[in-house]
C-alpha cells in the first residue's frame, strides 16, 4: 500500500522538478550585451534661443526674495550666442551602418535643454529598423566625446539597458557605440 | 520511509513553488488602460525659434542644414511644445476611473514629436518616454521605470484609437 504510494509521490516530485528547471535555467541565464555601431550624420538641427524667457524669468518668477539671489543675471555672464540655461537644441541625425555611409540603417534624434556652463541634458533615440533605442545623459555643448545611459526601448531592444558611447568619426559623423542589454519578451 | 517521503514532498513542493517565481521574474505582464483627454496647453516658441536661427552657438559653415526641413504643420514647429492631460479608465466604456496621465511633448521635425509621459494609478507611477508622430497613428513608446507596485519597470506601451469610444486611445503595457 505504502509502495505504490512512494513511487507516485517519488515520480511527481521528479516531473515537478523536471518542469521547474528549464525556467530556472532561463531565469538565471544573463543576456549577453548586444553591441552596435552606429555613425550619425547630422541632418537637421534648430537651435531655441530663450533670451527673452531668460530676461522675463529674471524679474517674474515664483521664487522668493531671498531665493532670487541665486537667479543668473545677464552681469556680463551671458556674452556671446550661448547657449545660455533654458535654451534648447534638436538635432536630427541620419544613421549609417558603416563609417563609409553605404547604406542608411535608420535617423537619430537628440533634444538638448542646456544648463549651466553650456552642459545639456539630452534625450535622445535611435530609431532603427529592429526598433527604438532611447538613451540620455549629460553633453556638454561642443563636446565630441560623451556618454549616454540607454534607458529603454522597443521591439528587439524591448526593455533595454545600458550605454551609448559617443566618438568622433570621419567627417562630421559621430561614431556611436551601444551597448545594449534587452530584456525577454 | 517516512522521511525519504517527506524529502519528497518538500521537494516536489519547492519545484512546484519555483516555477512560478522564476516565470516571475522573467516574463513580462501586460495590461491595458482606456485614455481620454481632459485638458492641452501648446506652448508656441516661435519667437525663440526665429531668433535661435540667427543667433545661436554654431559656427554658421558648420551648421547641417537650414531649419527649412522643420515641415511641421502650422502651429506645431521644431521646439513649439504641448502639454497633454488625460483621464486613465481600467475598461473600454469608460466607467472604471483608474488615474490621470500626462504627455509633455517638444516638437521636433516632420510631425513628430518627443514626449515624456506619465501614468499615475493607485497603484503606483509609470514613466515612458520617446517619439509620437502627429498624424495620429499607432506610437510605441519605451516604458522606462516607475514606482510603487511599478518601481523598476521596464518595457514599452502601445498607443492607438480606441475602435469602442470615439477619441479614446487604447494604452497596451508590456512590462518586465
Amino acid at each position: 500500500m505504502m509502495r505504490p504510494l512512494l513511487t507516485r509521490v517519488l515520480l511527481t516530485a521528479v516531473v515537478l522538478l523536471a518542469t521547474a528547471l528549464p525556467a530556472s535555467a532561463a531565469s538565471g541565464a544573463a543576456r549577453a550585451p548586444q553591441k552596435i555601431t552606429v555613425y550619425a550624420v547630422p541632418a537637421t538641427v534648430q537651435f531655441m534661443n530663450h533670451a527673452d524667457d531668460r530676461l522675463r524669468g529674471m524679474s517674474t518668477n515664483p521664487f522668493s526674495l531671498k531665493e532670487q539671489a541665486v537667479i543668473l543675471n545677464a552681469n556680463g555672464q551671458q556674452k556671446g550666442n550661448g547657449p545660455f540655461p533654458g535654451d534648447d537644441m534638436l538635432y536630427a541625425f541620419t544613421i549609417y551602418g558603416d563609417a563609409k555611409r553605404s547604406a542608411k540603417i535608420g535617423t537619430a534624434m537628440f533634444t538638448c535643454y542646456f544648463q549651466i556652463a553650456k552642459r545639456a541634458t539630452c534625450e535622445a533615440y535611435f530609431d532603427l529598423a529592429s526598433g527604438l533605442v532611447l538613451a540620455s545623459g549629460q553633453v556638454p555643448f561642443g563636446a565630441k566625446r560623451f556618454t549616454l545611459g540607454v534607458t529603454g526601448g522597443t521591439r528587439s531592444y524591448f526593455g533595454a539597458l545600458g550605454q551609448a558611447v559617443s566618438a568622433p568619426s570621419t567627417g562630421n559623423a559621430q561614431r556611436f557605440d551601444l551597448s545594449v542589454t534587452a530584456s525577454p519578451r | 520511509m517516512r522521511r525519504l517521503l517527506l524529502t519528497a514532498l518538500a521537494a516536489a513542493a519547492a519545484a512546484a513553488l519555483a516555477v512560478p517565481v522564476a516565470q516571475a521574474t522573467t516574463q513580462a505582464r501586460s495590461f491595458v488602460l482606456y485614455a481620454k483627454p481632459t485638458g492641452a496647453q501648446f506652448v508656441n516658441h516661435a519667437d525663440d525659434r526665429e531668433r535661435g536661427d540667427f543667433i545661436n552657438p554654431f559656427n554658421a559653415d558648420t551648421l547641417p542644414t537650414p531649419p527649412s526641413a522643420n515641415s511641421g504643420k502650422k502651429g506645431a514647429r521644431a521646439g513649439d511644445k504641448g502639454v497633454f492631460t488625460l483621464k486613465l479608465f481600467a475598461d473600454a466604456n469608460l466607467k472604471r476611473p483608474v488615474g490621470s496621465a500626462v504627455y509633455a511633448c517638444t516638437f521636433n521635425f516632420a510631425q513628430e514629436a518627443v514626449c515624456t509621459a506619465t501614468f499615475e494609478t493607485s497603484k503606483g507611477t509609470m514613466f515612458a518616454m520617446g517619439p509620437a508622430k502627429l498624424d495620429g497613428a499607432t506610437i510605441v513608446l519605451p516604458v522606462t521605470g516607475g514606482t510603487g507596485q511599478y518601481a523598476g519597470a521596464h518595457g514599452q506601451l502601445t498607443s492607438a484609437a480606441a475602435s469602442t469610444k470615439q477619441n479614446t486611445q487604447l494604452i497596451r503595457f508590456r512590462l518586465v
